[in-house]
Parts: C-alpha cells; structure tokens; sequence
C-alpha cells in the first residue's frame, strides 16, 4: 500500500531545486503532506526515515513528520512543518533548501520551540539521506577526517568506526579536523558527503562524560553513518555521539552513545547550515581529495602571521637554557614543565620524542652563524656522546639513554625503531653538513651515519621493506610490521648524496617500491606514532611524503612526486582547519583563549589529541605546492608555518619560563584545550627543522617573503636544493 | 629417593630466577610508560585523572584547615589572641584548638567542612558582650567578638586604641571597616555591624579545587583589600597541580566593583627597587542568569619570583587599568598568602637539577 502510494505520488511531485545535474525535489504524498527525493545522474537517494523528510528525537523517542507547506523564495525551496510532542509540546521546523556548487544543494534550517509544555522535555533534530536501500558498510569506503579512511583496518579495539558490525557511526565535530563526512560507492565510485557549514561548536566547561546532559549552550553538531538494513549519512544537533564514544571513560569492549540534547524552551538557538550532494570519484585518494577540498574551501582557514624569526630565536634560547652536561651525558631534558619551566628528566632519545640528535645540530648551526664557540663546543658535545655511546656492534644504535647524577649514562633496553633512528641519522647528517659548511670536517660524525646505513642495507627484506622496530642486543626485529620503510628512505638518501656512494640509494629505491606498493597504493599510513598501537595515523603520512618527495628528487620519476601528493593530502586531513572554540566559562585552558585551533593536528586515530607536529613539514608542502602549482598547497604551507607557532608563548600572555617553550599535546573536544603541560624536545625540533630547510633551500624562511620572488627563481633555488637535498659532498 | 638439598635449592634458585625475570619483564613497561609523557589518549587522562564532573560549571571544592597539610596534629600550632589582652579577653580558645566530639560548644554547620558556634556570653567584660567561634574540620580558625552596645563609644575608641597599639597601623580603613593585619593575625573592626572579626592566619582554609586533570590550592585569606566600601581587590596565592608532580605557582586576582574593569597589568614594587610585572586578561562570561561575571584571572609566577618579594620588607601592588590604576601596600595578609603558595611550592615541587647538579 505504501509503495503504491508512493509510486503515485512520485509523479505528483511540485517543487524542484536544480544544482548542475542534480535535482532536489519536494514530492507532495497526500494534501500538503511533501517528502523529499535527490536524485544525481547515477542515484535516487530518499531521506532518513523516508517518506518523512522530518526527524527529531524528543525525550528520547523518535517524532517524524511531512512537511506540510513549500513554497519558492527568492532563489530557494523552503519546506516548513510543525510537530506536536506526546507532551504537546508545538515546535515548528523550516528548513530553506538552495542550489550549492555544482551538485550540491544547502539547507539552511531553523527550530523554534512555540509551544512548550513540559520543562524537563528535550530534543535533538536531525537532517540525513539513505545512501542505498537495503545496503551495508561493506559496500562503501568512508572518508570521516582524521577517523575514518576507507576502511576499518589498523584501528584500535577502542577507536571509533572500529567495528563494522555496530549500527551508528555519529561523531562529534568538535573531533573532526573539518565538520564533513562522505561515503564512496565501491560499485560506481559516487560519492555522497555532507558537510556543516558554518559551524561553531561552542559548548561550555563541564560538558563532558556519557549520561544525558540537555543545555542549550551546546551549538556543536554530530556528523556520521547509520546502518540498519540501509546505510544512511546523517547530521544530529546537537551532537550525539555513539555507539562508540571517546567521551567519558569506556574499555575497549564498551560500547555506549554520549547524548546531548537542547532543552525544549523557547529561548533556544537550534539552527544549523548543511550542504550535501555528490561526486564522481576514480579512487579512493580522489575522493578524499575533492571531498576535503570543498570543506576547505568552505571554511577558507586563516593564516595567523607570525614572525618566524622571532620564533628562531625564542627556540634558540630554549635549547641553550636547557642543555645540560650531566655527568657526561649532555642533552636536552625528556620533558620540561610548563609553565615554570623545570626540567622533568634528563633522559634522551635520538629522534623520534628525545629529537637530541637534530636539536644538537640546530644549535651548532646558531652557534657557527652567530660565532658562539659556546653554543657549538656544548652541541659537538651532544653529538659526540652519540657517536661514541650509542652504537652497538651489530652497527644498530641503541636510542634511548638516562642520565644519572650518581654514576656513568644507562641505556635502556628500549628497541631501535626506525622512526626513532631516522629522526636521529637526519639530525646526525645535518650536524654533519653544519659543520662541512663552516669548514669543519667531522668524518666521525658521517661514518656513525654509514654505520647505520651498511646495516639496513645489509639487513632489508628482500621486498625492500624493513620491521618497524629492532632489539638493539641482537639486531632481531620484535614486530613483524613493515608500515614504517618509509622513515628511512630520506636518511638513505641524503646519505647517498653526500657520499655518492650507490647502495644506499639502491636501499632507498628498494624501500620506495615497497612502500609504493604496500602504503601508497594500499593507502595505509600506519605505525609511524611509535608510542601509540600500531594504527593510522598522520606522523606516517609525513613520513611517506618525506620518503616519497626524496625519491622523486633523485629520480625524477612522476610516480614518487603522486605517492608523495597522496600522502600529502591524505596528512592534511589531520590538520584542524577551522576553529573550536575553548568551552567559554573554562579558566583553566593552556591552549591561549586569544588563539585559534586551525593548524594543529590530529596525531592518530583512536582518540582526539593534537599538537604542533604538522609543523615539522610547511617546507615540504611548499615544495609540493612548486612542483605542482596546486596553490591549495600553498594556502596549507602558510597555514602551517605560521598557525603553528601559536602555541608558542612568544608574545608572554601565558607566562612560560621561556618565550619559546610551548606545550605537547592538548584536547579540542572533552576539555577542550586542557594539555599535558609539559614540553617535549621534538616540539622545539618542530619548529626549528622546517626554518632550517627553508633556509638551506632559499635562504629565507618566510614563505610570503619568498612568495614575492619570480616563479623561475623559486623552482631554480628548489631544483638546486632537490638535486642534493641541501647535502655538501664528502 | 634421597632427598637431596643441593638439588631442591638449584631448583628454588631456578624458581626465583624465574620470578625475578617475570618481575621485570612485568616492571619494564609499567617503568617505560612511567616515562611517557606523550599520552596516546588524551582524552581519556584528562577524564579520567580528573573527578567526573555531573553538574554544569562544576568543580569540586574542599575546604582544608590548615595551610600545606603538611603539620601533623600533635604538633599542632595554637595561637593565643594577645591582641585585646589590655581590654580583659583572656579566657577565649586559642586558634589551633580542636574540639573533639564531647565538646559542650554547639555547632551549627554552615558550609561542606567549615563550621560556626553559637554566640557565646562574655559575662566578665564591659567592652565586649559575646564571642563565637568559626571553625574548620573542628579546629578553630577564627572568632568574631560581639561589641558591647551600652559601652559602644568608649569602646570603639579603646578597641582602636588597642589595635593601633598592636599592629602600629592599619592596613586600610573606610567607613564601615578597619583592618590591621601581621604575620599571625588578622583583625577586621565592622564598625557598622558592632563586631570584630580575628582571624588565625596559618589556620585559615585553604580551599582545594579539583577540576578534570587540575587541582588547585588557593589560600584567599580572610580579607578583600578595600579601597572604599565599593571597590575592592582580593589578591589570592595558590598552587595549580596537575599530573606527574607538576606543580605551578600563580595567583588570581578578583575585582569588585563597578568601576573596576579594564586592568592589563599587575605590578609589583619591591623593597630594592626591583619591579615584577603580569600581563592581566580581564575575561568576562554570561553566566547562566545572563549576567556578565568575571572569569578565574590565572597569573602564572616563577619562585624566584615569588621568592624575591618573600624577601622584600614591603611590597607595592599596582593594578595598571584602562580607566584607573590602583596602587596598595600588600598587606600581611595577602603576604602570607604568598607565603603558603611558596612554602608549598618548595615543599613539593620536584627539581630534578637536585638530582642532576647537587644544588
């Protein structure tokens, strides 16, 4: 009977939305009774709740409706209806629908309470489209940021979009990187995607854990995925989210949704602005691309200017106040308290957290242009230790050593992973060339780095891969992962430049056709946050567009400048790049009140913490932006450089013993902008790594001072840098 | 079969080998993750190292008696109130006292741990006519004297007499209020009201504050600095704790008053000529009546800081705003204040140069 009605009525229908090819028609069931169709070329999709084009969710039980009036206005579709509650509570919905880009339509919809009856009532509204009758997850990838990539692989047991089998995917925005999730065909590669717009997802200080919190002061929206026999995208406001959460404390068998609703007042703001439609997509890498693109776009994040060489300088003083000698351990401490600024620990890791090796060469570097014989005998000494210390036979440094007042440095039994080993060989490469540069030779120094090399070159898979971590003691990998070959292939390559010497750059090459084939065309970034479970993450995207960009710049090859763009794109997607708010009657933040959050970025999947690392590659998204005049590239190398910097305390407001010192790692959902409070030597290596290449590059670090320069000049300083990736020769 | 104890101890020997190797190999990663600061899961510390907050704009505040916590009962300091000694009150109990549960003195509680008597009558005296007591967790910190209203002239000019005598000066006075502070007590004369407030200073509350991954110990002290009955500052020491013994000096600073608004700058003036200034943020926020209300003000401070104006025998405090820039003598009061934080801070801050360095 209800398909009759419907087949009926299908021909009946009144009012019509074009966007390109795309149609958006209100289709009138019964005497002012209109639902809603989409149809695009290649699909029909229906509401949520179809025939209903309305859904609101009140005291927990779901209320659906018609609308029950369209009319034209202006350039628009508006649809409105009114809702009685079981209470009998009135609340009137309009919702004013308009042609978007290209085959994308906007819904602009406004809640009004008009009628309330019961204080205790609450609601939450919500706006969807089936994507497929009678389908399941299986049948699409998913493209949720910094969440959700393709599939569920390489998740933790916690991490939200982990189970397939569960029927809601809802995700808070305030956890997403940009407010927009879309899902791609498998069959066809159409790509439907929904997107908040204008989203300000303000909430207040105490809105967190699982139970029911009903406050109108939340204006933050909930985007994802439902499967119940079909496979709908939808929107929630406010934002639920379940049935997985990282809200509250849940083990990682527990399941359970966070609620959150506006009370059913007529005081309340409850308007939300969405855009939705589709793309045709050739792959999956395409579909992430043009999907993040338009959220973008859309949001068109803010440079925040910064002086980079006010930023130099402050993390200058930052490492020459912290080193220390200790007992003939010299190094930076494992972390640094803020605000005071009392050292924690002076134990030291290579690369990777500890970032000795690379923070040693920084200094040197200051230390030789500003004639500080100070500041480079104490940096020498930093590297020197390794060089001495830290080798073992096998030719597999140990990483990971603890300075003690009482007697000689410990070294911990802590395995050798190659990222932690590529971070150190890079910083011991560029210590090395500081000092050629200024004259000095340091064999010594380069042959710690040979040491290495000959190992992995005699130690690769015959796939070209390598584990992604190595007992130092005997040279046996402990992990039978291979998502972090990647980490090396820049090392390796910069060694090759320096010595001319064949077999590390066959190494390189050999490692790239792995991850070529295992990483880039899998797109499975994972394992490259070594002190998280082995997952996605976005530290393995950096890591692969570092590998990938320096095989392209020995080789030329199109192929290693795409796998390098992939990863690039796939990274950004980490980066949060518009802004949530800090809960507005929070004190207590670190992260500055005065700041915003675009530039800071997501680490992995499986919770929500970010940082500055994205710092570490503005030179690199630089560069891609030159090699392919995708000026999106150039918007997010400036984004980069500068909003980065943000949470330094350059200009004194948060206090900080050290203008310089910024903090590690901090929330933009539950507590917001609450950190860790302590620094940690990779977040100065963060900073300074990129100036450095910068300035090796083109002599200046300013991206928009180098942006005033002829393009020939900038590709010729590029191509220049490229050829030997800034390395003298031996 | 012989029993053979060599062979029983080779395999004890192995046994415990054993365990000790299951031992460390159990240690190892709780001593790696120890040294992790890096948290994988944000998030879930920073929920679940705080106390779960269920209602909104929460945190949950605990009164403590005495400041650092750190003095065992049996060494408990108890003060005397030599201050109205010449007027004749004398059998008063001494700031510190405990009272246990046999105690005749009725308490009515008034607020979570802090408690109060009922007026108690001073059949001796013609200058004051009762006195009742102010208590935390049962130690009293505080009495309030009732000023005899048939002997209210003569009195008011002995009290001031006598205060003036004690503490040399008073810290500010207006219409309504007198106050005169030192490094043990605090005396408020409420002119208006016909009462003196005394107040132990190392036995007022400090209040804890705990919000998720924070805790704070704010020592408010007994008194708002009160420029004119309208205006007036409090300037609060406190001590911000959050995870891994990170512990921080700061202060806050509160307002009062209509004209009060617009401060960018804290300053303070030291003794050698020596001045330490803050950056002020005044924040305001609706709050849930929609009103506009302060926010926390958080000053961080260094104990160096903190340690030269320990050292310096006065200390000017100016608050530069917009519109009006407020100078004051810091008060001892709001000195030990500052001292506790201090006090605090050295106690249970770790420095690892100690460690390291020797010093």
């Amino acid at each position: 009977m209800c398909q009759l009605l419907v087949s009926v009525v299908m021909s009946a229908e009144s009012y019509v939305l074009l966007s390109g090819s795309a149609e958006l028609s209100a289709i009138e069931f019964a005497h002012q009774q209109y639902g809603l169709i989409l149809r695009t070329p290649t699909a029909t999709y229906q509401t949520m709740n179809y025939p209903f084009p309305v859904t609101l969710e009140v005291n927990g039980a779901t209320l659906t409706d018609f609308y029950s009036k369209v009319e034209y206005r202006n350039n628009s579709m508006v649809c409105s209806a009114r809702l009685t509650t079981t209470n009998g509570s009135q609340l009137s919905i309009k919702d004013a629908f308009s042609p978007d880009s290209t085959g994308f339509f906007h819904l602009t919809r406004e809640i009004v309470v008009i009628k309330p009856t019961d204080p205790e009532e609450y609601f939450n509204s919500y706006f969807g489209w089936t994507i497929r009758v009678s389908s399941s997850i299986n049948d699409f990838e998913f493209f949720v940021p910094g969440i959700w990539y393709k599939d569920n692989r390489y998740l933790t047991k916690r991490a939200l979009a982990n189970d397939f089998s569960d029927n809601y995917f809802y995700f808070r925005e305030d956890r997403l990187p940009l407010p927009i999730v879309a899902s791609r065909d498998k069959k066809n590669g159409t790509a439907l995607s929904l997107m908040h717009i204008d989203a300000h997802p303000e909430t207040f200080y105490g809105e967190n854990g699982l139970h029911r919190i009903v406050d109108e002061r939340m204006q933050f929206g909930s985007l994802g995925f439902v499967q119940t026999g079909d496979v709908s995208v939808q929107f929630v406001f406010p934002g639920i989210e379940g049935e997985r959460t990282y809200t509250g404390s849940l083990g990682d068998k527990e399941k359970s949704f966070s609620y959150r609703s506006h009370p059913a007042r007529k005081d309340i703001a409850h308007t939300y602005r969405l855009v939705f439609g589709t793309n045709e997509t050739g792959d999956f890498a395409s579909f992430v691309e043009k999907c993040w693109k338009q959220a973008w776009n859309r949001y068109n994040p803010p440079v925040h200017k910064m002086n980079m060489t006010d930023a130099y300088q402050a993390s200058i003083e930052v490492l020459d106040a912290y080193l220390e000698n200790v007992n003939g351990a010299p190094g930076w401490p494992f972390s640094i308290y803020l605000p005071n600024g009392i050292a924690r620990a002076y134990n030291y890791q290579m690369g990777f957290i500890g970032f000795q090796l690379s923070n040693a060469a920084f200094l040197l570097r200051h230390g030789l242009e500003t004639g500080n014989s100070n500041q480079v005998k104490r940096a020498s000494e930093v590297v020197d230790f390794w060089v001495k210390e830290s080798m073992t036979e096998h030719g597999l440094p140990k990483t990971w050593a603890d300075a003690n007042a009482d007697r000689k440095h410990t070294w911990r039994h802590y395995e050798t992973y190659m990222r932690t080993t590529a971070g150190g060989m890079e910083g011991m490469m560029s210590a090395w060339n500081t000092m050629k540069k200024h004259g000095i030779n340091k064999p010594e120094w380069l042959n710690y780095c040979k040491t290495y090399a000959n190992w992995l070159v005699e130690n690769q898979e015959e796939d070209g891969s390598f584990y992604i971590r190595y007992r130092w003691e005997d040279a046996r990998p402990t992990h039978d992962s291979k998502y972090t070959t990647t980490n090396v292939i820049r090392f390796l390559i910069e060694l090759y430049c320096a010595t001319s010497d064949e077999k590390y750059l066959t190494s390189a090459l050999k490692a790239g056709e792995f991850s070529y084939d295992f990483i880039h065309k899998d797109y499975l970034y994972v394992g490259g946050v070594i002190d998280n479970p082995n997952v996605k993450d976005r530290e393995s995207g950096q890591m692969a567009i570092y590998a990938f960009l320096a095989l392209y710049d020995v080789t030329k090859e199109e192929r290693w400048k795409a796998a390098a763009v992939q990863a690039a794109r796939y990274t950004e997607t980490f980066m949060f790049s518009y802004n949530v708010p800090m809960a507005f009657n929070d004190s207590l933040t670190d992260f500055p009140l005065h700041r915003d959050l675009t530039g800071f970025t997501l680490i992995a999947t499986g919770h929500s913490g970010i940082d500055n690392g994205l710092s570490f590659s503005s030179f690199q998204y630089y560069r891609l932006y030159l090699l392919t005049h995708d000026k999106h590239f150039l918007h997010l190398a400036r984004v980069i450089q500068n909003n980065t910097l943000q949470i330094m305390d350059l200009d004194g407001k948060m206090g900080f013993r050290y203008r310089g010192l910024l903090t590690e790692c901090f929330a933009p959902q539950a507590n917001r902008g609450h950190s860790v409070r302590q620094q940690l030597p990779w977040n100065q290596a963060a900073v300074l790594d990129p100036m450095c290449r910068f300035m090796d590059a083109f002599g200046e670090w300013d991206i928009d001072l180098i942006e005033q320069w002829p393009l020939e000049k900038k590709i010729k300083l590029m191509e220049a840098y490229a050829i030997q990736q800034g390395m003298l020769s031996e | 079969m012989p029993f053979n104890k060599e062979c029983c101890q080779n395999n004890n020997q192995s046994v415990m080998k054993k365990k000790k190797g299951m031992i460390l190999l159990l240690l190892f990663p709780v001593v790696v993750w120890s040294q992790q600061p890096r948290i994988p899961r944000v998030e879930t510390y920073l929920s679940e190292t705080g106390e779960p907050v269920t209602a909104l704009q929460s945190t949950v505040n605990k009164n403590y008696c005495l400041p650092m916590q750190r003095y065992i009962p049996s060494e408990q300091l108890i003060l005397d109130c030599p201050v109205f000694r010449n007027l004749g009150v004398r059998a008063i109990m001494p700031f510190g006292f405990s009272l246990n549960k046999f105690s005749e003195i009725q308490l009515s509680r008034t607020k979570n741990n802090l408690q109060e008597s009922g007026c108690l009558p001073l059949r001796y005296d013609s200058v004051f006519s009762g006195i009742s007591y102010m208590l935390c967790d049962s130690v009293v910190y505080g009495i309030r004297i009732q000023v005899n209203e048939g002997g209210r002239r003569a009195g008011k000019e002995q009290i001031v007499e006598e205060l003036d005598k004690y503490f040399t000066a008073p810290d500010f006075s207006n219409k309504n209020r007198i106050v005169y502070s030192d490094e043990d007590f605090l005396v408020k004369y409420c002119l208006r009201e016909n009462k003196i407030e005394v107040f132990s200073l190392f036995h007022y509350p400090i209040v804890e504050s705990v919000a998720p991954g924070i805790k704070q110990k704010v020592y408010y002290g007994p008194q708002w600095y009160e420029f004119s009955e309208e205006d007036a500052v409090m300037l609060a020491f406190f001590n911000q704790e959050t995870k891994e013994n990170n512990v921080q000096l700061a202060a806050k600073l509160y307002f009062r008053g209509k004209q009060l608004t617009g401060f960018k700058e804290l300053r303070f003036h030291l003794e050698n000529g020596l001045v330490l200034s803050y950056q002020l943020q005044q924040e305001f926020a609706d709050n849930e009546k929609g009103a506009k209300t302060e926010r926390d003000t958080r000053i961080f401070m260094h104990y160096e800081q903190l340690k030269k104006m320990m050292q310096s025998r006065t200390v000017g405090v100016e608050i530069v705003g917009e519109f009006r820039t407020l100078s004051y003598q810091m008060p001892a009061f709001q000195k030990y204040s500052l001292h506790t934080a201090y006090e605090y801070f050295r106690w249970q801050a770790t420095n690892p140069m100690i460690k390291y360095r020797g010093i």
